[in-house]
């Protein structure tokens, strides 16, 4: 009886509640506020004080300052419009490399043949960095828009796969084995076991790929976005002309802002993982 | 219950190319009889995984067939349901999901399968745990629940092979004991491999010692045990020579494969 009160106690609290209350969640603010605290403290009050300027630190400035220019961007719409441009370029090349991707690896690991003609350029292609692709993307598609979906495409592309690949091959036999005995047939093994089966490492090589989207979005940015024309814009284009116009507060705006993204598009991943995997969500 | 017979004629395989074979299993024969409880023990190694990967139909032997009621096996097939060493429960299906795999893949209506799996859950002890994962099960609930998942086949033979392995001692003996009164109730073809002689005497109808590689029958031992088994009767004079004759046979094996080892190793400093 006891026990099934206190369940429903438990089941009543939300979500949200449970994570304000944690413990955990009060070490992370306090780690935050510190952070901000010591980062305020170098910057400004040691050389107010002492007249000595801190090596690296203090050339920065303090988090007050950037918190003004912050003000400042807040209400202009090309700061949110750069929020905009980034996230969706992020997204339309994550997007895409997962179309593509989880079914490229998915065949790599389950067909013998297409592992043998694919793997090889795969392979070769694979170490070249997304940035190296620039020039060349630049060249092959008719617009910039289009090679930086290209470039942020590959940055993901590439990693997804070789999860995919690796989640499916690591897959104990034992499983396999039981649903053959148990009568299944070619298709139900992929669909009841290898895809199952493959889903954390989907999942991983998601997390990883979404890293690597923001990185090569914004570098792409910087690169081509100050061309001007269509691509203009975004979060890398709003650090560059910062830094090349405007101050090093407003470069810092600009560097929290895509932290924040790539939480925010992180903590996406993580959730959708967590929803459509349940029993890796136990303990 | 179902009743088969189980054959095994002049099995071989080996692994690797012709001009560095290893003979794993050489002129191996057995039948196991219907109804009857065959354990199987062997010094580690021996290749009694091999074996049941044979009979399961995962692997080919390269000599020799293997037939059932006198059909010959062909792949794998539910007929022989393997219950693993360690567990194999798929960790995204929920026990309910798992047990009742086999039988939905085969088209069976999802209401009458439902309901029979919980039944043969309720016979092993986890209806209470129907909709959980298997990682939130303990060892012990593991084992039960395969054991569900492999009868709801109704196969006509069983293949287990050291099922009860990395149980601690409690669970394990808990898990013989609920075994072997599960075996009592319906007398289910099995084919049992384990590395434990205890386990093995206790189990067993017919106890067959198995040799050192290339593996082939050292002897067949019946056990003439009165059913129902109780673990009292492990300490009965009669169960202390099969143990005695067991061990006996067993460390000849194992020392010949030492010496096998040793020669070899001689052979290399040469």
């Amino acid at each position: 009886m006891r026990r099934a009160e206190v369940e429903l106690i438990m089941k009543k609290r939300s979500k949200f509640e449970k994570a304000i209350t944690s413990i955990t969640f009060w070490r992370g603010v306090v780690a935050l506020v510190g952070f901000v605290v010591v980062w305020e403290f170098c910057s400004k009050y040691v050389p107010m004080w002492t007249g000595v300027e801190l090596l690296w630190i203090g050339k920065v400035p303090p988090p007050s300052e950037v918190l003004d220019a912050w003000k400042e961007v807040f209400f202009l719409p090309g700061y949110w419009e750069s929020w905009y441009l980034s996230t969706g370029r992020v997204f339309a090349g994550f997007i895409a490399a997962q179309i593509l991707g989880i079914p490229f690896g998915l065949a790599l690991a389950v067909n013998r043949y297409f592992r043998d003609i694919f793997f090889p350029p795969f392979e070769i292609l694979r170490p070249i960095p997304p940035l190296a692709w620039v020039p060349a993307s630049i060249i092959f598609w008719p617009t910039t828009e289009m090679s930086i979906a290209f470039v942020t495409f590959l940055g993901a592309f590439f990693t997804i796969v070789i999860n995919v690949l690796g989640g499916a091959r690591t897959i104990d036999v034992r499983y396999l084995r039981a649903a053959q005995s148990m009568g299944a047939s070619q298709w139900n093994l992929f669909s009841r076991i290898i895809l199952p089966g493959t889903l954390p490492s989907i999942f991983t090589g998601a997390a990883v790929g979404m890293g690597i989207t923001w990185e090569v979005v914004l570098a792409g940015e910087m690169i081509s976005g100050g061309g001007g024309q269509q691509a203009s814009g975004g979060l890398g284009f709003f650090i560059w002309s910062s830094y090349m116009g405007g101050t090093v507060a407003t470069v810092i705006v600009g560097m929290i802002s895509i932290g924040i993204a790539g939480y925010l598009s992180s903590s996406l991943i993580r959730f959708i993982g967590d929803r459509s995997m349940p029993w890796r969500r136990l303990f | 219950m179902s009743e088969a017979n189980l054959e095994l004629k002049n099995i071989s395989k080996g692994f690797g190319e012709v001009w560095a074979r290893e003979e794993i299993i050489s002129n191996f024969s057995l039948s196991v009889n219907p109804g009857e409880l065959t354990v199987m023990v062997g010094p580690s190694g021996c290749g009694k995984s091999t074996l049941v990967n044979l009979i399961a139909g995962f692997d080919d032997p390269d000599e020799e067939i293997i037939t059932i009621d006198g059909e010959k096996i062909d792949g794998p097939g539910h007929d022989r349901m393997v219950v693993f060493q360690e567990t194999a429960l798929i960790p995204w299906q929920t026990t309910l999901e798992n047990v009742t795999f086999g039988p939905k893949l085969r088209g069976g209506s999802k209401s009458k399968v439902e309901h029979q799996g919980r039944i043969l859950l309720d016979k092993v002890g986890l209806s209470e745990f129907k909709d959980k994962y298997p990682i939130q099960l303990s060892g012990g609930m593991q084992r039960r629940a395969e054991l569900a998942r492999a009868m709801i086949n109704d196969p006509l033979v069983m293949i287990m092979d050291e099922p009860f392995r990395g149980l601690d001692a409690m669970s394990r003996e808990l898990m013989q004991q609920f075994f072997v009164t599960l075996f009592e109730e319906n007398h289910r073809t099995n084919l049992f491999v384990t590395s434990e002689i205890e386990e093995a005497i206790f189990l067993a109808d017919k106890l067959i010692i198995l040799s050192n590689r290339p593996t082939s029958v050292r002897k067949v031992i019946e056990i003439k045990l009165p059913r129902p088994r109780k673990f009292e009767m492990l300490s009965s004079s009669e169960a202390y020579d099969y143990k005695r004759e067991a061990m006996e046979l067993l460390h000849e094996e194992a020392m010949k494969s030492f010496s096998h080892k040793e020669s070899k190793l001689a052979k290399a400093s040469l």
